[in-house]
C-alpha cells in the first residue's frame, strides 16, 4: 500500500498538494474568528450540490418552470427539503458575506499586501448578488416575476445602451421563454463558473499572504489541520442547523384545514406568473429591500442617481478602501464608512418594512397573493391536474378566483354581493358598491334567497331584491305584497311549495329524493307554477304560457338560465322591454368579438355566483362534469 | 534603455534576426490562439444578441370593449387587452397581453385610455375609487384621474401615465379599439418598447 502511494506521489505530487492545503501555518493558533471565510465556501458548496440536483428536476420555460418547481415542492419526495436548503442557504450566504466583509475591513486585512484579494472578494460579492437576483425569477411565480420585472425595467437607466442591455437580458421586449433560458444559464452556468474561478484566485492569493493575525499575543502557532479545520467544521455545522431550522420552521404551526404541509415548509411558491394579472405585493427579497426603499426617494429624472450612480459610487468607495487605508486616518475612515453604510442599509430596510406593515392596501395585496398561491396549488393537486397549456390557466379558468374579479369589474357598479362574515371564502367574495341600485346576488337562487324574495316584508326593503330599479314598483312587488298575503288566495303551504319548486329549478341546493314530504311539495309547487291562474298568468313555465311578459321560470336561476339572462336580459324570455338598465353582455351570437364578455367569462361568473367550483377533496372538478 | 548592460546590448546587436523571429512567433501565437477562442465565443454572442435584431412593432388597433361598458361616471375602469401573443417558439391565441384604464366624463362620448403600466418601473397601477387616483403599489407613484402626476417633484415616476390612441371610427360605432403599445419604463420620454 505504502509503495503504491509512494508511486502515486512520484507521478502526481499529491502529497505536496495536501501538505499545502492542510498544513498552512496559522500565526497565534486557530481561532473561532477565522471561521467566516470557510462558512462561505461551505454555503457555496451547499448551493452547488443542491443546485445540481434541482437542475435535474427543473425545466426553464414559461410553460414549465412553475410547473416543474411545483412538482419538486409538492410531489417529489423530499423536494421541499432540497428547495428549502437551496433557498435559505442563499440568504445565509448574503449574511455571511456581510460578516466576512465587516471583519476584513475592521481587522485591516484589506491593506497591503492583500489589496488584490480584497478586490477579488468584492467581485465575489457582486457575483453572489447576481446569483440571488437571477434565482429569484426561476420559479416563475408572481412574486419573482414582478419583482424581477422592476429590476430589469430599471436597466434602462444605464446610459446609452440601457435599453439594449435590457432587451438582451430579457430576451425580447417582454418576459417569456427566452427570459427563463437566459436567467437559468446565468444562474446555473455563467455566474457559478465565474464564482468558482474567482474563489480559486481568492483562496490562492489568501494562502500566498497567509491569515491576518488577529492579535499579537504570545500563543504558539498552529497548523490549519486539525485545530482550525475542527473549528471551521463546527461553524459550518452550526450554519447548517440554522438553515435547517428555517426550512422546517413552518411545520411548527398549524395551517388551514386540508392545506398540504409542503405549503409551509421549504421555500415558498406563489401563484404562477401571469403577465396580465397585476401583482400589487411585488417586493424584492429582504436583502434588496433597502435598495427598493432607497429608490422611493429619487423622483423623475434623478432616478438614475438612486438606481445607478450612488450604488456605483458606494461600490467604488469599497474598491478604493485599500488606497484610502494608506493614510494615517484612512483605516478609521474606512471603518466609519462601513458603519454608516450598515446603519443606512438597516434603517432603509426597517423603514420599508414598517411602511409596508402600516400600508393596508399592501397588506391586502399580500393576502390576495397568498390566497392565489394556495388556490393555484389546490387546483394543481385536483384530479384534473395542470393542463398542457400551463399552470397560468389554473387561476384564469377558476370561478372562485375570477368570479369576484369579473363581478367587481362588470357588475359591481349596480349589484352587490354581500357575503356574511363567516361564509369562509375570504374577503374578496364580499363586494359592496357604494349605492347598489340592483339586486344583491349573494346566494342568489338558494332557498334563503327565494324565500326572502317571496316575503312581503323583505321584497321591497333595502337593496337585496329589486333595490332601486323600476321593478321596485312593478307587478311582482304588488303581487307579493297584496296577493300572497291574502290567505284566501295563497296558503302558506302553497307558497312553500312554489319555493321548493323554484329551488329545484335553480339546482344549487339538491332536494333529498327520499324525503316524501319534500317531493310532494315539489309536485304541488310545479303544478302551481304551471297554473295559468297562479304563476303562469304572467310567467312561462315549460310549455305553459308562451306569451308571458314576466321572466321565464323554466330552469329559473339554473346555470344556463343565468348565463342566457346575462347575455341578454332584454330578451323576450326575460324582461323584454321592461328591462331596466341592465346591459346585454353577450347578445351577438354570430360575432362573439362584439360582446362585452366572452362566453367563458360569463360562465366563470355564473359558476362563481352559484358557488360551483372545485374544492380540495372533491373527486371531479366542475369542468370535468360538464 | 540608457543604462542597459553591455551584455544585453551585445545580444541585441548580435541576434537581431532571432529577435524578430521571436516577435513574429509570439504575434502568431496570440493571433492563432485568439482566433481559436474567438470563433466559438462570437458564434455564441451573435445568437444571444438576437433580440436586438427583432423589432416587435405595434399590433395596430385592438378591440378592447364596447362604449357601453364604460359608464360616463368619470371612474377609470380596468380592461385587459386580448390578442394573439407570440412567446419565442409558442403562439398563444387570444391571451391578455396587457391592460388599459378607460374613463368617460359624465355626458361625454369621448374616452380617455391609459396604459395600466406605471412608467416608473413597470408595475401595474390601481385605480383608487374613493380618492379618484391612480396609485402604483410598488414605489408609491400617484396620478390624478387624468393620469397626470399629482406631485411631479415627489413622484418616483419620470412621466405621466402613458395615453393610448383610440380609433375614432370604431368609437362612433360604439366600440373601443385601442392602439396598444408598451413604453420603456424609467425614462422621461415616452419611447415605445421595441
Amino acid at each position: 500500500m505504502n509503495n503504491l502511494l509512494a508511486w502515486l506521489d512520484d507521478r502526481t505530487g499529491y502529497k505536496a498538494l495536501i501538505e499545502e492545503a492542510l498544513y498552512e501555518n496559522i500565526p497565534g493558533g486557530s481561532r473561532w474568528r477565522y471561521v467566516w471565510g470557510s462558512t462561505l465556501v461551505f454555503t457555496f458548496s451547499v448551493q452547488v450540490i443542491t443546485g445540481l440536483f434541482l437542475w435535474m428536476c427543473y425545466s426553464p420555460s414559461s410553460r414549465s418552470a412553475w410547473e416543474s418547481v411545483y412538482y419538486i415542492q409538492y410531489e417529489m419526495q423530499g423536494g421541499w427539503l432540497l428547495r428549502g436548503i437551496h433557498h435559505f442557504t442563499a440568504q445565509a450566504m448574503i449574511i455571511l458575506l456581510v460578516l466576512h466583509l465587516l471583519q476584513v475591513v475592521i481587522d485591516g486585512a484589506y491593506k497591503a499586501p492583500r489589496e488584490v484579494n480584497f478586490w477579488l472578494g468584492l467581485v465575489l460579492m457582486q457575483i453572489v448578488l447576481g446569483l440571488a437576483l437571477t434565482g429569484y425569477l426561476l420559479p416563475w411565480d408572481q412574486k419573482g416575476y414582478w419583482a424581477t420585472n422592476v429590476a430589469t425595467n430599471l436597466m434602462v437607466l444605464i446610459p446609452v445602451i440601457g435599453s439594449d442591455i435590457q432587451n438582451v437580458v430579457v430576451g425580447g421586449p417582454t418576459y417569456g421563454h427566452a427570459t427563463l433560458t437566459r436567467f437559468f444559464a446565468l444562474h446555473a452556468g455563467v455566474l457559478p463558473g465565474l464564482l468558482i474561478l474567482m474563489l480559486g484566485l481568492h483562496i490562492a492569493v489568501f494562502r500566498r499572504h497567509g491569515i491576518k493575525a488577529a492579535s499579537l499575543d504570545k500563543r504558539p502557532d498552529q497548523k490549519f489541520w486539525p485545530d482550525q479545520v475542527l473549528k471551521d467544521a463546527v461553524a459550518c455545522l452550526a450554519v447548517l442547523v440554522v438553515i435547517l431550522f428555517f426550512v422546517v420552521r413552518g411545520a411548527m404551526h398549524e395551517g388551514p384545514a386540508g392545506e398540504p404541509i409542503e405549503s409551509r415548509i421549504g421555500a415558498e411558491l406563489g401563484a404562477p406568473a401571469d403577465p396580465a394579472n397585476p401583482y400589487s405585493a411585488a417586493r424584492p427579497e429582504w436583502y434588496f429591500l433597502f435598495l427598493f426603499q432607497f429608490l422611493k426617494y429619487f423622483h423623475g429624472e434623478s432616478e438614475v442617481l438612486g438606481a445607478i450612480v450612488i450604488p456605483g459610487m458606494v461600490m467604488g468607495m469599497l474598491f478604493l478602501m485599500p488606497f484610502i487605508g494608506r493614510w494615517k486616518l484612512g483605516h478609521g475612515f474606512n471603518v466609519g464608512l462601513l458603519v454608516v453604510l450598515g446603519i443606512g442599509v438597516a434603517a432603509l430596510t426597517g423603514i420599508a418594512m414598517v411602511e409596508d406593515r402600516k400600508d393596508e392596501t399592501y397588506q391586502k395585496a399580500v393576502d390576495t397573493a397568498e390566497e392565489d398561491g394556495a388556490r393555484a396549488i389546490e387546483l394543481a393537486q385536483s384530479p384534473r391536474g395542470i393542463p398542457d397549456v400551463g399552470a397560468t390557466s389554473l387561476l384564469r379558468n377558476d370561478p372562485k378566483t375570477q368570479g369576484p374579479i369579473l363581478f367587481t369589474r362588470h357588475c359591481a357598479s349596480c349589484h352587490a354581493h354581500e357575503a356574511p362574515a363567516d361564509h369562509g371564502n375570504g374577503d374578496r367574495h364580499s363586494i359592496s358598491p357604494r349605492a347598489p341600485s340592483a339586486p344583491d346576488l349573494y346566494n342568489f337562487g338558494s332557498r334563503d334567497w327565494i324565500t326572502g324574495f317571496l316575503d312581503p316584508v323583505q321584497i321591497d326593503q333595502g337593496t337585496r331584491f329589486f333595490a332601486t330599479t323600476s321593478h321596485k314598483d312593478g307587478d311582482m312587488v304588488s303581487f307579493v305584497k297584496d296577493t300572497l298575503t291574502d290567505p284566501e288566495q295563497w296558503t302558506k303551504q302553497e307558497i312553500d311549495a312554489v319555493i321548493t319548486a323554484l329551488v329545484a329549478e335553480a339546482g344549487i341546493e339538491t332536494l333529498d329524493p327520499n324525503n316524501q314530504k319534500l317531493q310532494a311539495q315539489l309536485e304541488q309547487g310545479r303544478a302551481l307554477l304551471k297554473d295559468t291562474d297562479r304563476c303562469a298568468m304572467c310567467h312561462k313555465f315549460y310549455d305553459e304560457n308562451d306569451d308571458a311578459y314576466g321572466p321565464d321560470l323554466t330552469g329559473y336561476r339554473s346555470r344556463q338560465w343565468t348565463i342566457d339572462f346575462i347575455k341578454n336580459p332584454s330578451h323576450e324570455r326575460f324582461y323584454g322591454d321592461n328591462n331596466d338598465r341592465m346591459p346585454a353582455y353577450g347578445k351577438d351570437v354570430d360575432n362573439p368579438r362584439n360582446n362585452i364578455l366572452t362566453q367563458r367569462e360569463i360562465e366563470l361568473m355564473v359558476d362563481w355566483l352559484r358557488g360551483d367550483w372545485y374544492e380540495r377533496g372533491q373527486s371531479t372538478t366542475q369542468e370535468a362534469t360538464e | 534603455m540608457a543604462d542597459s548592460s553591455p551584455d544585453v546590448a551585445e545580444n541585441t546587436d548580435g541576434n537581431g534576426g532571432e529577435d524578430r523571429r521571436g516577435f513574429v512567433t509570439r504575434l502568431m501565437a496570440v493571433i492563432c490562439g485568439g482566433i481559436a477562442g474567438a470563433v466559438p465565443f462570437f458564434s455564441g454572442l451573435v445568437v444571444i444578441l438576437d433580440p436586438l435584431r427583432r423589432k416587435a412593432g405595434g399590433k395596430g388597433f385592438l378591440r378592447v370593449t364596447t362604449l357601453d361598458s364604460v359608464p360616463d361616471d368619470g371612474i377609470a375602469r380596468y380592461f385587459p387587452v386580448v390578442t394573439d401573443r407570440t412567446d419565442a417558439w409558442n403562439r398563444y391565441l387570444d391571451e391578455p397581453i396587457g391592460a388599459v384604464f378607460l374613463r368617460r366624463e359624465p355626458g361625454s362620448d369621448e374616452l380617455q385610455c391609459l396604459n395600466a403600466i406605471c412608467p416608473h418601473a413597470g408595475c401595474f397601477v390601481d385605480f383608487n375609487i374613493p380618492d379618484k387616483q391612480f396609485q402604483c403599489p410598488c414605489h408609491d407613484s400617484n396620478f390624478d384621474v387624468g393620469g397626470t402626476r399629482i406631485n411631479p417633484e415627489a413622484c418616483p415616476s419620470p412621466r405621466d401615465l402613458d395615453t393610448l390612441e383610440i380609433d375614432p371610427q370604431h368609437l362612433k360605432e360604439g366600440e373601443v379599439w385601442v392602439d396598444f403599445k408598451n413604453f420603456l419604463a424609467a425614462t422621461p420620454d415616452k419611447i415605445e418598447k421595441q
